[in-house]
């Protein structure tokens, strides 16, 4: 039985028309039992305690736990002209923007690197993984302490080699901050983007590169012209889905700076977090939480609309 | 243009490795060296680790973080392969609007759940249990293994599933004997995912465990470092014993993750 | 074949494991919930936020012991972090899963107080009281309206700490003005070594230290009963200055420090002096291999036309439920953890850190033979003398109902950030800070 199985499976056969296997085979109800554990996790997880977040939005609650009193639309109109919670846009989109490249940059060139067969090839595959698989309070541990500005090792390399006279002050610098945790927070998930990409690589056809080859191509024109394009569906998968992940992540900031020195690396959830649980202000952070759940929505709609390959 | 290479590969290796390394050491030094910038310790020292083991609920986090993860593990690929199965390989109406359900999960930042989800959970008696914990990683961690196991599904031809179904083989037993084994990979691939996602978990782990003996690793770490000292030997060794386990069950799983992804998904 | 034969077995092993699982995972949630008095035996919870090791295992030993000499109540602790105080302490609360007995700082108990769960403690508080002695100031930041929220379990102060042998190298004095403060800093700033070791974060650390300078400044006020904020004054300014100046001779790293890197700083012999509470005893010896003679403190220096003071407050525990029987319970095991033997054992948790707040403690041999505590007698008594001119912000002046509105936000520390990192004078950002409390209480 396997073995006819995977015979088959080696045939490359486009499969018949969809619907008509439907009709034929399937009885209506069984994809819906299928779907339904994992859909019905979700919604009772995530989307009811949203409904609480969106009733949440229209009242004054304060402390966590106190009962406010409904203002219909207050909270959103101190929203949309609240200085602060605007101002962590910037912030947020500096850090997408910026994780976004760092990431690409460095899983590429360890996907391109580790895509030729060497020696340790196989076991580099394995194992540059590892900085995505420690908690994130560890990844902020080790960087704290590489990074610290009175004992840490790099500022006594740099130090060491002259580069500088006095130790950097990284994390507590307003305009270094938000790269230093960009950077540690790069270097915690893009070893899981390079796996991601090397499983790309892996689908691409030895031919095509040779037959480029033969047309006088060098490295560089056959990445832009074969490698990049070949991995629309994963470029596209994780624009979405990285972005979303990137913008929503709190914990690394958090634990690192809490969002200062000054504000410098306060994000839109470090700040709708602050909201709710150090100004005490509930209602109005469920408001910035509902305003920007809307346009994460836009966001992705439009990323759909405009990037999604044409096959999809 | 080789030497190039070389260098840059060194570079890369150095930047993954060298964090390891330099926390590792450091957490053997002795506590009036620790802050010197040695490359080697002068005096090694186990008291770090003896502390930590004798003096503070490690085993105890130990074995919550593994029952979680495993939890977590089992629970996503039951319900993941389902659905993905669903999703990849069957038409039905609705469809798409399921798929995208099921990626929204992403849209919203899981801190801002935070008060709503307790309150969720209080009313389940859930509250304090690992099993709130396991729920909540089987949510963040389900919607990209769904996306990750498309690529195993769309290996296999459909024709398959077809020629089972003529000779009168049901859905079920189409998914179980034909499917399955040929999606192997795909589910060591995912269970590995779903392990990562809930070991390094934090923020509802802080929330929604308030006994000692429900506390897992990440939790337990950040009490060690304590909030009145920073005793970077303490904090260190935390480090080194939080992601131990982690890497030994990647030592024995991490090859078919990687395999799994690379030879089987996301064409 | 077989492989997979073999993996398809395990997977609806695992179902079945996983199904059984679930079903006695629900029968045991809802057993659970009758279960505090089983068996004639109340059961107690606690919540502590004291995470370090030494101090959990001690508090579980002192709570043990109460639980052997008493078999019908069982006390629990259980510890909890500072940072879910916020978010996850009021939700379980309010779902009921919250705890009997809560710790607290004087400003959390004015936020908690909102989930109308806070007892009042008057008789507790009033029997211990006739025994015992409470001091008066780790007393007052509990009580009003009439009612007493909180009983006062052990106080903390802030004083100036330094190292006597950088200090004699120097040939200096510990200094006791801001003149002097401000010389020795200078002087003992050089070659990698600093003066002082402040904290500049965004953070309780710094709003506390900040603090201390603003009493001894004579700022001590900044809000009042009625939730006037009275931050922007001549004082406070010269506070946020001195803090200012002395921050030229503190690491440049100050701005991300909060508790621990100061004291690090310190025991490593990179700064020479630091503003902070009796933690610095325990670690000294084998931190900075110096004997424990060499650890020098004094009050907080006082400002020319100030007043002599700095930060104290008594950490508190709230009872948060209303059951009789639990009362009951709750009062004997106060009545134990406030024997001198027992609370000397409790407080000693961390040796000077928590300062007894009764007088029977104060005068209990048990308190003064702990072996820190022995070795450190001389740095004790001057703790327990700077907390004579104790003060915390919020209840100076009546107790101000918002002052949780302050603190949460750390105003104070970030005034602070306003002068080091966004360039305003003191005046301009202690202005900026009135604002913003203004705007925060109203």
């Amino acid at each position: 039985m396997e073995k006819e199985a995977t015979q088959n499976a080696t045939i490359t056969q486009r499969p018949i028309e969809r619907k008509k296997a439907k009709k034929v085979e399937v009885k209506h109800f069984v994809p819906y039992l299928l779907v339904s554990p994992l859909v019905l996790w979700i919604v009772i997880t995530i989307f009811i305690p949203l409904s609480t977040v969106i009733k949440e939005s229209f009242y004054s609650t304060g402390f966590v736990g106190t009962q406010g009193e409904f203002v219909g639309l207050q909270n959103y109109i101190n929203v949309f002209t609240s200085s602060a919670y605007w101002g962590s846009w910037k912030n947020s989109l500096l850090w997408v923007v910026g994780n976004g490249l760092t990431q690409t940059v460095l899983a590429f060139s360890v996907a391109l690197y580790l895509n030729n067969k060497f020696k340790l090839s196989k076991f580099a595959r394995t194992w540059m993984i590892i900085p995505w698989i420690i908690p994130t309070i560890v990844v902020a541990i080790f960087w704290q302490w590489i990074f610290n500005g009175s004992y840490g090792i790099f500022n006594h390399v740099l130090m060491g080699i002259g580069l500088i006279d006095q130790p950097l002050n990284l994390l507590g610098d307003p305009t270094w901050a938000l790269p230093t945790i960009i950077f540690i927070n790069s270097w915690h998930w893009f070893p899981f983007l390079a796996v991601i990409i090397l499983a790309g690589l892996a689908g691409i056809p030895e031919e095509l590169y040779e037959a480029s080859a033969v047309d006088g191509a060098n490295k560089w024109q056959q990445f832009w012209g074969i490698t990049f394009p070949s991995l629309q569906h994963i470029t596209f998968a994780l624009g979405l889905v990285g972005t979303l992940w990137m913008f929503n992540i709190f914990d690394v900031i958090y634990t690192l700076t809490e969002g200062g020195p000054a504000g410098s690396t306060t994000t839109v959830p470090v700040q709708i977090y602050q909201q709710a649980f150090d100004n005490y202000e509930l209602g109005s952070a469920s408001a910035m939480s509902v305003v920007t759940a809307i346009m994460m929505v836009v966001f992705a709609v439009v990323f759909i609309k405009f990037a999604a390959p044409k096959d999809e | 243009m080789r030497v190039f290479k070389w260098i840059y590969g060194i570079l890369l290796v150095l930047l993954i490795v060298f964090p390891f390394y330099w926390v590792t050491i450091s957490s053997f030094k002795v506590p009036d060296q620790i802050l010197q910038p040695d490359l080697w310790p002068k005096a090694w020292t186990l008291q770090h680790y003896r502390e930590l083991l004798f003096d503070t609920p490690y085993l105890l986090n130990l074995k919550n973080s593994l029952i979680v993860s495993f939890g977590t593990m089992i629970v996503t690929v039951m319900i993941v392969v389902p659905a993905s199965y669903a999703i990849y390989r069957m038409e039905f109406k609705g469809r798409n609007f399921f798929y995208k359900l099921i990626l929204a999960t992403y849209i919203f930042p899981a801190m801002l759940l935070l008060v709503p989800v307790y309150q969720l959970m209080s009313k389940v008696g859930l509250v304090d249990s690992l099993w709130s914990l396991i729920i909540m990683n089987v949510t963040f961690g389900a919607p990209f293994a769904t996306w990750l196991m498309s690529g195993f599904f769309k290996a296999i031809p459909k024709t398959l599933d077809e020629s089972a179904a003529i000779d009168g083989a049901g859905t079920m037993r189409i998914l179980f004997q034909i499917i399955l084994p040929l999606i192997a990979p795909g589910l060591a691939t995912i269970a590995v995912y779903a392990f990562v996602v809930s070991w390094t978990e934090f923020t509802f782990a802080s929330i929604l465990i308030t006994s000692d003996e429900y506390k897992v690793l990440p939790i337990g770490l950040s009490q060690i470092m304590g909030q009145y000292t920073v005793k970077w030997g303490w904090t260190t060794a935390g480090a080194v014993l939080t992601l131990l386990p982690v890497l030994i069950f990647f030592a024995f799983a991490g090859r078919y993750f990687v395999k799994g992804l690379t030879e089987g998904s996301v064409k | 074949m077989k492989k997979s034969l073999t993996s398809l077995i395990a997977f609806m092993m695992l179902l079945s494991l996983i199904l059984a699982g679930c079903g006695s995972s629900n029968e045991g949630a809802s057993s659970e919930e009758g279960q505090s008095e089983e068996g004639g035996v109340t059961e107690i919870t606690l919540w502590h936020m004291e995470e370090p090791p030494n101090r959990v295992k001690r508090f579980n030993e002192v709570i043990e012991a109460f639980n052997e000499s008493n078999p019908d109540v069982q006390v629990k602790a259980q510890v909890q972090s500072w940072d879910d105080a916020y978010s996850k302490f009021p939700a379980a609360i309010q779902a009921g899963n919250g705890p009997d007995l809560l710790f607290a700082i004087p400003d959390y108990t004015t936020l908690l107080k909102q989930l109308d769960v806070v007892q009042p403690v008057d008789d507790i508080v009033e029997k211990l009281n006739e025994k015992h002695g409470f001091i008066d100031a780790s007393l007052a930041p509990y009580q009003y309206e009439g009612e007493t929220w909180a009983v006062p379990v052990f106080g903390m102060v802030q004083a100036l700490w330094y190292r006597k042998d950088l200090f004699e190298a120097e040939g200096l004095e510990a200094p006791t003005t801001w003149d002097e403060l401000l010389h020795a800093a200078e002087v003992l700033t050089k070659d990698g070594q600093h003066g002082i070791a402040l904290p500049a974060s965004k953070s309780m650390a710094t709003d506390q230290v900040l603090y201390s300078f603003m009493v001894a400044a004579g700022a001590k006020d900044l809000i009042d009963a009625d939730n006037n904020v009275t931050f922007n004054t001549a004082e406070t300014v010269k506070a946020y200055d001195m803090y200012q100046q002395l921050l030229e001779y503190s690491p440049r790293d100050s701005n991300t420090y909060q508790w621990g890197e100061p004291q690090a700083q310190f025991n490593s012999g990179r700064a020479a002096m630091a503003v902070e509470k009796g933690q610095y005893l325990a670690p000294f010896e084998s931190e900075s291999g110096q004997p424990a003679s060499e650890l020098g403190v004094v009050p907080m220096p006082v400002a020319d036309g100030g007043e002599a003071g700095s930060i104290y407050y008594s950490n508190g525990i709230m009872v948060l439920t209303d059951d009789a029987k639990k009362q009951e319970a709750i009062t004997e095991f106060f009545d134990y953890l406030y024997e001198p033997e027992n609370y000397a054992q409790f407080v000693n948790a961390e040796p000077g850190l928590f300062l007894p707040v009764t007088q029977s403690g104060f005068d209990s041999e048990d308190y003064w033979n702990d072996p820190i505590i022995a070795q450190y007698e001389e740095q004790v008594q001057v703790l327990l003398e700077a907390s004579e001119n104790g003060a915390l912000f919020g209840f100076t002046d009546g107790v101000a109902s918002n002052i949780g509105k302050v603190a949460g936000p750390n105003f104070i520390a970030q005034t602070l950030e306003q002068v080091i990192i966004n360039g305003m004078s003191p005046e301009e950002a202690v202005e900026w800070g009135q604002q913003q409390m203004e705007e925060a209480t109203k």
